[in-house]
């Protein structure tokens, strides 16, 4: 991992949740890298933290959860250390988050155009008439036909995957370092997942931004990846380049969620699937794996804190079974 | 060949420009015709509207013209509302004071709405500290009934339109507050709110932007309330003798002086301006229950 040229740095970030009166990480010193203008994939369950992390990374955690740790550097700047008016001008100029479900996350009351446009009046200071146009191109630019009239709609007016295309509007037109897109495509057909990523991709790479994309879907990360890091329980239990991942993953959750993937040439074997669920954030072990009780590889050892070892070019491994690589 | 293509688009403009009004007056005749009690509030705000812009005109005696050989005489054909025990004309009376006592209530709603709005808005979504302090205040202020405490204060200020203004103000605006601010604390938590926190908007755009449209509905119904409960407190503040004085025609000045009078049977004096302080409020009470009803978020067609 070469460290120069890195967009989004985040080493050993917690984020305690407060629930029932106690105190949980529910994401536990992760370590991971955005390389400028590459693709990374956060990946995992329900519950893993995936979603948490972005919401750490933009400042914007519920009130209910805070930062108990580590720290987020973006181009060098510690974010961590920010005060939150500072953050406000992060949010939009080097990073812009783009949402799930699209539909309520745009202004209901208010044109599609006019949302668009005020991210132009505000980061560009263009007057009414520029921001307007620049909009309408946009909104083109995403796919959407007729845009001149289509700028005009309300979000109720648009289709689900439409309104995922606005979403995106929104945020590239930000013209931020690093996206950061939060299962983007959750809901949507296949046929329309397929296209706003290839979407997403290609204006991406022509803005030059370096994308965080939050995922469940492994196919879609190893389609649109060039690194991948997989969450469980709060650790990041495996990063690496997607090829190295999917083609030699050494973590025992890493080749259980593999195998748990359909596919018409493999059956699914009875035991090479991942058993249980994803344990219960408030009864996770203090020390040690989070990953132990659903392991087949489950070691004596596994109770005392995990190391870090390095398995592969960039690739390493949170996983007792590689301690001498370390 | 360049001209036409400029006109043609020109020419095209208009005829979607009018569809697009006439959809829309189709669709407020619609809302309209499913809630009739709307429809009868809307049709007496016209009346009295009209009366409030042209009845001054059309009524040519002056309302503080004192005609003592016509004292206490019921209602004629020159004077169709009667006249009082100064013998001023009723009638113009009545057409002067649905002008100022609308003009008073207009001004008392606005003030309310703008304060109360602009606080709930604010506290609603930064919360905190201020907000928890200010909303006890609120609680303290709402503990009053809004009269008495309007009442308190035109007692204490003296009795003036600007002491009424500033007392009902303070009496309805912690409504305004609370209403405001419960709608704020919801969508406070709405993605979209979050969303555009995302993409960097400042607060006071995401306030003013993306907050305020969203509770208009609600900051609407509300407002109109204010009107009605407005147009009874200022004529009750006057009947009392601590709100508009007489000779300025006021009705419920009116009704107060004509009330001394109905014992001996001259029901005209206070039945005409009694009976337009009733209408005034059924009118803002109907207009701001329908739309309440048709702005609820519960309501669907």
């Amino acid at each position: 991992m070469n460290d120069h040229n890195a967009t989004l740095r985040v080493e050993d970030l917690s984020i305690s949740l407060h629930t029932r009166g106690q105190n949980v990480n529910i994401v536990d010193r992760i370590s991971f890298i955005v390389p400028e203008g590459k693709v990374v994939g956060l990946v995992g369950e329900s519950g893993s933290g995936k979603s948490m992390t972005a919401l750490a990374i933009m400042q914007l955690l519920p009130k209910s959860a805070s930062l108990a740790g580590g720290c987020i550097a973006l181009n060098g700047d510690d974010l961590t250390r920010y005060r939150e008016h500072d953050m406000q001008k992060v949010r939009g100029r080097d990073i812009a988050l783009i949402f799930q479900s699209s539909k309520t996350a745009l202004n209901p009351l208010m044109t599609v155009g006019s949302q668009i446009a005020r991210v132009y009046r505000r980061r560009f200071g263009h007057s009414r008439r520029e921001a307007w146009a620049s909009a309408v191109d946009m909104l083109d630019r995403v796919g959407i036909s007729r845009a001149q009239q289509r700028a005009k709609h309300f979000p109720h007016q648009f289709s689900g995957g439409m309104a995922q295309r606005v979403m995106i509007a929104l945020a590239v037109a930000c013209k931020a370092k690093l996206l950061i897109a939060d299962e983007p495509t959750t809901g949507l057909d296949v046929t329309t997942e397929a296209q706003i990523l290839d979407l997403l991709e290609e204006l991406r790479r022509a803005e030059g931004s370096s994308l965080l994309l939050i995922t469940h879907n492994l196919g879609l990360a190893a389609a649109h990846c060039d690194y991948i890091a997989v969450m469980h329980a709060g650790h990041i239990v495996e990063f690496g380049p997607v090829r190295e991942v999917f083609h030699n993953p050494t973590h025992p959750y890493t080749q259980g969620l593999l195998s748990s993937v359909a596919r018409p040439d493999r059956a699914l074997l009875h035991g090479t699937t991942l058993t249980g669920r994803a344990p219960d954030p408030l009864s996770l072990p203090r020390v040690g794996c989070r990953f132990i009780h659903r392991c087949p590889a489950r070691m004596p050892q596994c109770a005392q804190p995990v190391p870090l070892a390095t398995v592969g070019p960039e690739h390493t491994s949170y996983c007792h079974l590689y301690e001498d690589m370390v | 060949m360049a001209i036409e293509e400029v006109t043609r688009p020109a020419a095209v403009q208009p005829a979607a420009e009018t569809r697009q009004i006439t959809g829309r007056l189709a669709h407020l005749w619609s809302l309209l015709r499913w809630h009739p009690s709307l429809l009868a509030g809307v049709l007496l705000l016209v009346v009295i509207l009209a009366n409030a812009v042209f009845g001054p005109m059309l009524v040519e005696t002056d309302p503080l013209e004192t005609m003592p050989r016509l004292a206490r005489e019921g209602p004629s054909d020159a004077y169709p509302f009667g006249n009082d025990s100064s013998g001023r004309d009723i009638l113009s009376r009545v057409v002067h004071a649905i002008r100022l006592d609308l003009g008073v209530a207009l001004v008392v709603a606005g003030v309310a709405t703008l304060i109360g709005s602009t606080i709930g808005l604010i506290t609603g979504y930064l919360g905190g500290f201020i907000d928890q302090l200010l909303m006890r205040f609120v609680d303290i202020l709402m503990a009053f009934p809004g009269f008495l405490l309007a009442l308190t204060v035109t007692a204490v200020l003296g009795n003036n339109i600007r002491t009424i203004v500033f007392a009902l103000g303070i009496a309805y605006a912690p409504v305004m507050i609370r209403v405001v601010r419960a709608q704020v604390l919801s969508l406070r938590e709405a993605q979209f709110i979050e969303a555009s926190q995302a993409i960097g908007t400042p607060t006071w755009e995401i306030i003013f932007y993306h907050l305020l449209p969203n509770t208009y509905s609600v900051l609407l119904a509300q407002a109109t309330l204010f009107l009605a409960w407005a147009v009874l407190d200022i004529a009750g503040l006057s009947f009392l003798g601590l709100g508009i004085k007489p000779p300025t025609p006021e009705l419920g000045a009116m009704t107060a002086e004509g009330a001394e009078q109905m014992i001996s049977g001259r029901w005209w004096m206070s039945v005409f301006p009694g009976g337009f302080i009733m209408l005034m409020a059924l009118t803002f009470t109907l207009i701001g229950d329908g739309l309440r009803d048709i702005l609820d978020p519960r309501y669907q067609r």
